[in-house]
């Protein structure tokens, strides 16, 4: 093995490491929990169903090491070294195999690796990493055409990956506009071979008949079942999502274009962010040096990279004022791929400074530069460790699993909102735990139609809750067996015949006609109970700044709240907590009295600190 | 192309390597917390990150097995006892793959499960059930609790590389089928291997 390779080697091994001691230990929060479940089971995810992940996710899942959750978010991992190990391929073949050109390649891997979002989603179950390695694929292939001249091959492997990247984010399949433009310069030939290319695309596209085949099948777990060419449009082409659809947020591009300008905004936000403001001269010369190569992969290059950037941006991040979600969702997910095509552009920009260094003899700079600019974005690595490592957040796992142990058996607990429901799913379909509880999923806070995934199959669940099957929910609310995470408010339906109290780390519901007296009684007892379960060092210790991980945290706090309650004495300082507790676009109000004294005061120490370390303009991006 | 085989047989190598060496150090550091708390709840937290860390031939498993069913035997709360059994259990199904560890243990815990639940739905005052209605309760929990959904593993496993297999064989059919000239031989290797694996593909994930 010689020097460049073990370098390489090293780089990569360096890279790998640092990203599997910050994967979560058990799951990631959002999606996370919802895609492990569906590998596990293999089942259909939120659509477009993401089949092409979901098997892969099998795949990893039969692992025989770690649990399953850590084994899927193990997939990010690979599919991140493997786009790393393709952007150094590039930039190393583009530089003709130079010196200054190895140097360049591995500058702009550590730059990309250690950049906050690509960094993010390289460590939890997410499919962003795999669709990023599809676009750098595609965009590899549009390379070789350019520099080597038409290759039916290339064009046929194009058309299978275009059409693979149709069973994973479908963001992936935007590169077919570029790679159009370049067959155009080679249009007899390419048009020679379209209709083998449709072939080789349709074969790709297959994938997608996943859905369906486990749609039909009674499954462990399907969010939305593809039974028919209707079931299959609605999934794939995401029509639920209402604007948000496939085809409806495509034609957006095309509307309003002073949105252009908002959509450039947030972008170079994101770009000053992931890499400072310092990257864009590199960029720039990147841009020159690709104009000096050729023109014609100038114009791929810049027509890859404006589709993942502004395009996109204007598609879904043409915000006046992206707020926290707009820029945790969108922000630091949608554009992995256009970082990876930014780095690219970049790492060619360090190497055209370098053959200036060449061109007007400056023998010292060329030979030490290199190396030194290398460890510049190691330090990075730092940063990255402070804010996005999670080889300790154990809290989407153990939150959801404390709020189920809290619940006496065989109780309806109620979620809503993405991030409480997947981590239930994980916890009761792939964990097994509590299956007695039946765990029912809001699709609409203002409405009472839910998913019954976590209760199935009904004929096993009916002998438990026939109040519940049988539509008496008020005879389960008196029997004290409905819990939930969402307070109520008069928005909901169930807020005229029900009250919600805050308990533990979600909210019961009883019925307005019932004895308060003897519920504060029976609220005392269970606290009193359920309180050795209170768990409040993983709040305190998760080292991350991800959003729906401090989202959890703050939302835990009541729990403590309600111990303090608990243990009140009658002498004591009155504290007054006014809260509003927000699901969505609807929120409720959260209100209670506590005296503190030396009793209770411990639980009033620990909500403070909580939110002291969960404080959510911690999140870097929002910063 | 050697050379990119190679390096992805490493990469993946390198991978798992690591993934071992996160997860034994993990084992290690929890079973000591485990074993240096005098809260059995804690203990039993402690525990179920040592199990949820799993390595196979690891000696920690087995500690951390039997430190979780010491615990469960010494709490004498029965919502306490259902949480330390009940956690034992759901860690065990976590760390299923093509097989399942320790599968007798969750044979032994299962009963026990349906036990404690069941009397906790006759103990709990706001339903109306009595001590006779406890071998139905029993009943209800045991049979939710043997009720298996998940795929099955041969399938599973099946549908996964037929996928990769039929993937693979496109590959095969463009790089060596369709080059300049066509070579017939392996355009119909790449094409007899693609309908096989698709055709396999299709029906295990029916079947699994």
């Amino acid at each position: 093995m010689n020097f460049k390779n073990f370098l390489l080697g090293g780089v990569l091994f360096l890279i790998a490491s640092v990203y599997i001691f910050s994967l979560p230990p058990v799951l990631s929060t959002g999606d996370g929990g919802e895609l492990i479940t569906v590998s596990y089971a293999l089942g259909t995810p939120h659509p477009s169903g993401y089949p092409l992940y979901v098997q892969l996710g099998k795949l990893f899942s039969f692992l025989p090491v770690g649990n399953v959750g850590v084994r899927v978010e193990l997939i990010s991992v690979v599919f991140s070294i493997i786009t790393l190990f393709i952007l150094y391929f590039m930039v190393f073949k583009l530089s003709e195999k130079s010196y200054e050109g190895y140097f360049a390649a591995i500058t702009s891997i550590f730059v990309l690796a250690f950049s906050y979002s690509f960094f993010g989603q390289s460590i939890v179950a997410k499919f962003y990493t795999l669709n990023s390695f599809f676009v750098i694929l595609l965009l590899f292939c549009g390379i070789i055409i350019v520099l080597k001249g038409y290759d039916r091959r290339i064009q046929f492997l194009a058309s299978f990956i275009l059409g693979l990247t149709l069973s994973s984010h479908h963001t992936g399949f935007m590169m077919i506009v570029p790679l159009f433009i370049v067959s155009l310069f080679y249009y007899k030939e390419f048009f020679k071979n379209l209709p083998l290319s449709f072939v080789f695309f349709v074969s790709g596209f297959s994938v997608n008949l996943y859905l369906y085949i486990r749609g039909i099948k009674e499954n462990l777990f399907n969010m939305l079942s593809v039974t028919d060419w209707n079931s299959f449009l609605i999934v794939f082409l995401r029509k639920n999502y209402g604007t948000a659809s496939s085809v409806d947020a495509t034609t957006s591009g095309f509307t309003n274009f002073y949105g252009y300008f908002y959509a450039f905004k947030n972008y170079l936000y994101l770009i000053e962010k992931n890499f400072t403001l310092f990257s864009i001269p590199f960029f720039i010369l990147g841009i020159v040096w690709l104009f000096k190569k050729s023109k014609r992969l100038l114009i791929f290059v810049l027509i890859s990279f404006f589709i993942y950037s502004i395009f996109l941006a204007k598609l879904t991040f043409s915000l006046k004022n992206p707020d926290i979600h707009d820029l945790y969702i969108i922000g630091h997910q949608y554009f992995i791929p256009s970082f990876v095509i930014y780095c690219f552009v970049l790492s060619l920009g360090i190497y055209l400074i370098y053959n200036i260094f060449e061109k007007f003899n400056f023998y010292f700079l060329k030979k030490t530069v290199p190396i030194i600019l290398i460890f510049f974005p190691l330090l990075m690595i730092f940063d990255r460790l402070t804010d996005q490592y999670q080889g300790k957040n154990y809290v989407p796992y153990s939150h959801t699993k404390e709020i189920f142990s809290s619940l006496p058996a065989s109780s309806i607990y109620m979620t809503f909102g993405d991030n409480h429901a997947f981590q239930g799913w994980y916890l009761k379909l792939v964990g097994r735990y509590r299956e007695d509880i039946c765990h029912i999923v809001l699709d609409d806070y203002k409405t009472m139609t839910w998913a019954l995934q976590g209760c199935k199959p009904y004929r096993l669940y009916r002998g438990l809750f026939p109040e519940f099957f049988y539509g008496d929910l008020i005879d389960l609310t008196r029997k004290k067996r409905f819990y939930s995470i969402l307070a109520l408010s008069e928005k909901h339906p169930l807020y005229s015949v029900v009250d919600s109290y805050p308990y533990f780390y979600s909210f019961i519901y009883v019925g307005k006609a019932f004895e308060k007296r003897d519920f504060e009684e029976f609220m005392k007892e269970r606290m009193k109970k359920i309180k050795p379960l209170l768990n409040y060092e993983d709040c305190l210790s998760h080292g991350t700044d991800d959003v729906f991980t401090l989202q959890l945290c703050n939302f835990s706090v009541i729990g403590y709240i309600n111990m303090a309650k608990t243990y009140e004495t009658s002498a004591g300082k009155e504290i007054a907590f006014d809260h509003e507790i927000s699901y969505g676009d609807f929120t409720a109000p959260f209100k209670m009295k506590v005296k503190v004294s030396e009793e209770n005061e411990k639980y009033l120490n620990i909500y403070n600190a909580i939110k002291k370390y969960n404080k959510m303009d911690k999140f870097y991006l929002k910063g | 192309m050697k050379k990119i085989s190679l390096f992805f047989l490493i990469a993946i190598l390198v991978i798992t390597l690591l993934f071992c060496l996160k997860l034994f150090i993990n084992q290690k550091n929890f079973i000591s917390e485990a074993k240096n708390t005098n809260n059995p709840i804690k203990a039993i937290r402690y525990y179920e990150r040592v199990i949820l860390s799993y390595i196979p031939f690891s000696p920690y498993n087995k500690g951390a097995i039997k430190g979780i069913l010491g615990k469960c035997k010494s709490l004498e709360d029965t919502e306490q006892k259902l949480y330390c059994y009940e956690t034992l259990r759901s860690d065990l199904y976590q760390i299923k793959s093509f097989y399942q560890p320790y599968k007798e243990e969750i044979e032994k815990l299962e009963p026990l499960i349906a036990e404690l639940k069941s009397k906790q739905m006759i103990q709990w005052k706001y339903n109306n059930f009595s001590e006779k209605d406890y071998q139905s309760l029993y009943n209800y929990h045991i049979k939710i609790l043997r009720y298996d959904a998940s795929p099955s593993v041969m399938w599973s496993i099946i549908s996964v590389f037929s996928l990769l297999g039929w993937i693979g064989s496109v590959f095969l059919i463009i790089f060596k089928g369709l080059g300049r000239l066509l070579n017939k031989r392996y355009l119909l290797i790449g094409f007899i291997t693609f309908i096989i694996f698709f055709v396999l593909w299709v029906l295990s994930l029916y079947l699994a």
